[in-house]
């Protein structure tokens, strides 16, 4: 009797708190084709035995480089026998039966390597560009990849998936035309199961789901208004004092400017061309050489409210706030400068202004915020607290629909919450649903001379700061805004306590920074866009993977410091 | 470069393997060194990411490391069919050298190699920014001291006209008087006509004054001159100021300690393998690596060199002397403010106050002995020429306060400028 083989593959799979191995390919020929095991599931056993974990590491295992010498164990071996696998699906234990195969290689009629009897000869081309064999092995590689699942592969993008699959589509038709078998039959199921996996599920989503889509536009258009408000009653504050012609401006250095000094102007729009970078300082440049130029530093502090109301702006408004252009008005100071712009090979002459409001209009011109850069004495206009206006009618954009961090929300409650939060572009509530503490393990050695450790609850610790939070939260809204039309919770797995104060080494715990923590971890599926119709998909961008946990029965805090 | 230690070692040690059959150990063999082949290849082109160039290579590094650190995971993969023992042989090498790239991904070697490289674009861009600076700079200057000096020379001109005026007026005046008076006392007062010495002095008042409403304008023309030459300076000391802060990352002794980290990091990096074939592979790996940082630091090293050349002394260090006379130009005002001063001494000595000093009862005006001409003439005579001698005595007074010290104020300020510039040595 011939040896008997498996002719399957599988990997050592990590994630897994038994010892496991995961299935990464059932060849066509395989005996355990059709018995319901699929590529992803996870092995902890077979023929009624567990796994150790020195089996699963030398791949002494069903599917495994010496699934022989597991074989000899179990008193099988030959093609023809059968074997029960132990699966682990969702938590639960799931046998599936096979049998072992001949590893045999079947030749046709010209003597030429096929697959199979009903199969295509390997070197046989039937019209296409490459022969069998080199076709199955591109189609084998990507179903191996697509198979394992949305979760197994990093950065798995469902739609570029989708592309590669349908690329192979007519030749699998063909097969199926000409060379009906078992062949065939493995490439239509392996097909067949990737469209599943690739197409994702139909959502439906009404005009009300998406309502938040056109929160920006009509966000835009108030604070519109209210710049140009804000702009008149700035304009007619200034009166007569401001200077009517800026331009031309006579070379400080060589002719008398004193007319310009101390006076207020309103100077012509510049975009992001028009900046300066030095060695050691940067400039917005107002003017041409030929007219002589302002200049305002872009590290001053008086136009750091101007950097402050941007910020809000995309955080509040336009994710995007692309074609940025601005019109400063400014006190022109006496100190004649020159700047090199060694880009442009061009040595420029000209005054400082000291910005003191700024009118900035986005998108081409159609939206606009104003920003008064007069600070009272002692107010850093860099820093503004969250309930100062920095921008012209910044104020009004809160206050109705802001989601709320209910008490008792589970962690999926919780997601949901900051998924509402990026909707409306409530980046306080978004920042609340980040846990501030962290699990940490600290390694020590003890009295007896010995290597331990001891696990403790860093309440220092901020999940996500200022400055990533601002990162993240952009990234998110563009999301939100572009390809992801909504978000939900998936899954979630069972809490499972990550800290227990009980179990720490005497004197290693403090218990005011808390006695348990549990966490889950949580899927989450994207909604996008796919063909005019709503359906889940996976980005290579986009995380769906998240934790959350909590700290002595609190609220559930997420610890992924991720974009969506 | 080769990279065989350990793969020597790992031959030898396969040889010594116990419990293979040959034709298992010769496909171990041929695993071991299909792998060290390519793995000679990575480590080659590692070491290109140390090279000299513009671009930073550190997230290249990690991505060739990391994806190096694979390789022989994924190349020892491949090898089936061969009994447990060479299976475990292969999964030591596969995780010793796992480790191996892992070590040399997380090295801080490209680091240090790009902050080098960024040492040097910042350094050529700042030589190119200074130099324009410069160029510029010195460009006003010269166009400012050329005009300060045509303003200058019309000024000093206009002193010696009204120099030339004044002796002219007193010459007219005191010999037209002395005609007046001579005839006077031939003839009596009433046949003679004093309206020429009055005219005379009139001239002299109108002339003094439209002297002093030009010198006005030549002496704003220059006050303003100066305060643009002030901004030159100060722009100038800006520069200094810009190039003390640039210097605080880009100083020599910066890019120095750039080159001694990535030394460091290369010999941390051999410190921290621990097998011997492979600590001799990874130690002919830092030497190269060495080497090419080397390289980097000397064009650094050059960037900073020429930097120095052209701006030290200029915009940073002790300000050179030349630079400093080119900027105040003190010796030439020098001279300037001497000739201005005796100018002004000749002149005061025309400006006699007494000449123009008229009493009722003076015996001598303007210097003119009065005997002959009776009390009640010579009344009459001062009434008549007092008014007109009292405007001119006025104007030429005014003339002298304004010249006591305004021709010295070009020199104060550029001692002031010179003061400022020395405080920079």
């Amino acid at each position: 009797m011939a040896n008997g083989h498996t002719e399957t593959l599988t990997e050592v799979d990590r994630r897994s708190e038994r010892p496991a191995r995961r299935v990464r390919w059932i060849d066509w020929d395989s005996g355990f084709r059709g018995t319901g095991l699929a590529v992803g599931d996870r092995v902890v056993g077979d023929g009624g035995i567990p796994y150790t974990a020195e089996e699963v590491e030398k791949g002494e295992t069903f599917g495994g480089p010496s699934e022989s010498r597991r074989f000899e164990r179990l008193g099988v071996g030959e093609a023809g026998d059968r074997l029960v696998l132990t699966l682990l699906r969702d938590g639960e234990e799931v046998e599936v039966e096979g049998r072992l195969v001949e590893n045999r290689s079947t030749r046709d009629a010209d003597g030429r390597r096929a697959f199979g009897e009903d199969g295509p000869a390997h070197s046989e081309k039937d019209g296409f560009d490459y022969s069998w064999a080199s076709w199955y092995d591109r189609f084998q590689d990507l179903a191996e990849t697509v198979l394992l699942g949305w979760d197994y592969t990093a950065g798995f993008d469902s739609r570029r998936y989708a592309t590669q699959q349908a690329e192979h589509a007519e030749r699998v038709a063909f097969l199926a035309d000409n060379y009906p078998g078992a062949f065939a039959t493995a490439v239509g199921d392996d097909f067949a199961a990737m469209t599943a996996i690739l197409s994702g599920e139909p959502r439906e989503l009404s005009e009300d789901d998406l309502e938040y889509r056109r929160l920006g536009e009509i966000r835009a258009a108030k604070v519109t208004a209210a710049a140009d408000a804000a702009w008149e009653a700035f304009r007619g504050e200034l009166g007569d004092d401001l200077l009517a012609e800026p331009l031309p401006l006579p070379n400080p250095f060589e002719e008398d400017v004193s007319a310009f000094v101390g006076k207020t102007v309103e100077l012509p729009e510049i975009g992001d061309r028009d900046l300066v970078y030095e060695t050691q300082r940067s400039w917005y440049k107002v003017g041409r050489d030929a007219d002589g130029c302002y200049f305002l530093d872009r590290h001053g502090s008086a136009i750091r409210g101007l950097y402050a109301a941007s910020s809000r702006y995309v955080e509040k408004v336009d994710p995007f706030m692309e074609n940025r252009r601005v019109v400063f008005v400014g006190v022109v100071e006496p100190q004649a400068t020159m700047v090199v712009d060694t880009v442009r090979n061009q040595t420029l002459l000209g005054l400082r202004v000291r910005p003191i409001a700024a009118r900035v209009t986005v998108g081409g011109g159609e939206h606009r915020f104003f920003v008064d850069l007069r600070h009272p004495e002692g107010v850093d206009p860099g820093e503004p607290a969250p309930e100062d206006e920095t921008f012209a009618g910044e104020a009004e954009l809160l206050g109705v629909h802001r989601p709320a961090l209910a008490e008792g929300l589970g962690p999926d409650g919780v997601l949901d919450t900051f998924f509402a939060c990026l909707k409306v572009g409530d980046m306080e509530t978004w920042k609340d649903c980040f846990a501030d503490w962290r699990v940490r393990d600290s390694y020590y050695r003890g009295d007896d001379g010995r290597e331990t450790s001891h696990q403790w609850v860093d309440r220092t610790w901020t999940t996500l700061n200022d400055r990533d939070a601002m990162s993240v939260w952009d990234r998110s809204r563009e999301f939100l805004m572009r390809e992801v039309y909504d978000l939900e919770v998936a899954r979630l797995s069972p809490p499972r306590v990550v800290y227990d104060a009980g179990t720490q080494p005497e004197g290693m715990v403090d218990e005011e920074l808390g006695r348990r923590v549990e966490r889950v971890e949580a899927t989450v599926d994207h909604v996008g866009l796919v063909d005019g119709d709503y359906r889940t998909f996976a980005g290579a961008q986009l995380h769906r993977r998240w934790t959350l946990e909590r700290l002595d029965d609190g609220p559930w805090r997420i610890t992924s410091a991720q974009p969506i | 470069m080769s990279y065989e230690k350990y793969e020597k070692e790992l031959l030898d040690q396969l040889k010594e393997l116990p419990g293979l059959e040959e034709d298992h150990r010769d496909t171990v063999r041929r695993a071991v060194e299909s792998y060290f082949n390519q793995r000679e290849g990575r480590l080659e082109n590692l070491l290109e990411r140390l090279e000299p160039g513009k671009d930073p290579k550190h997230r290249d590094w990690l991505d060739k490391a990391k994806a190096a650190s694979q390789l022989a995971y994924d190349e020892f993969e491949k090898v089936r069919d061969v009994p447990v023992a060479a299976k475990d042989f292969l999964s030591r090498v596969a995780f010793q050298e796992n480790r191996f790239f892992f070590l040399l991904a997380m090295s801080q070697m490209p680091v240090a190699r790009d902050r080098m490289v960024a040492q040097t674009q910042n350094l050529e861009k700042a030589m190119k920014e200074f130099d324009a600076k410069w160029d510029k700079l010195s460009d006003l200057d010269d166009g400012l001291d050329d005009r300060l000096k045509r303003a200058a020379e019309q000024y000093e001109k206009l002193l010696v006209e009204a120099a030339r005026d004044a002796a002219k007026t007193e010459k007219q005046v005191r010999e037209g008087f002395a005609g007046f008076v001579s005839k006077a006392v031939r003839g009596g007062l009433l046949l003679v006509d004093l309206g020429v010495v009055e005219r005379v002095i009139k001239g002299a008042t109108t002339a003094i004054t439209a002297t002093m409403d030009k010198t006005e304008e030549r002496r704003l023309e220059i006050f303003a001159l100066l305060s643009r030459e002030e901004q030159v300076i100060h722009s100038f000391r800006d520069g200094r100021h810009l190039v003390a802060e640039f210097l605080e990352d880009h100083s020599y002794a910066m890019v120095k300690a750039a080159w001694g980290d990535g030394e460091d990091a290369a010999e941390a990096f051999t410190k921290k393998i621990t097998l011997d074939g492979q600590k001799e592979d990874a130690a002919e790996f830092a030497k190269a690596a060495e080497n090419e940082l080397s390289k980097v630091f000397s064009v650094a090293e050059k960037a900073y060199r020429e930097f120095a050349k052209r701006h030290e002394h200029l915009f940073f260090g002790p300000l050179g002397s030349g630079y400093v006379q080119e900027l105040s130009e003190i010796d030439t005002w020098k001279d300037k403010s001497r000739r201005w001063a005796d100018l002004r001494e000749d002149f005061d000595d025309l400006l006699r106050e007494r000449l123009l000093q008229i009493n009722d009862n003076d015996d001598r005006i303007f210097d003119v002995n009065m005997d002959g001409i009776v009390e009640a003439d010579r009344r009459q005579i001062a009434k008549q020429l007092k008014e007109a001698c009292k405007k001119l005595l006025r104007a030429w007074n005014a003339w002298k306060d304004w010249n006591r010290k305004d021709p010295d104020f070009i020199l104060e300020n550029r001692e002031q400028m010179q003061s400022i510039l020395k405080a920079l040595r």
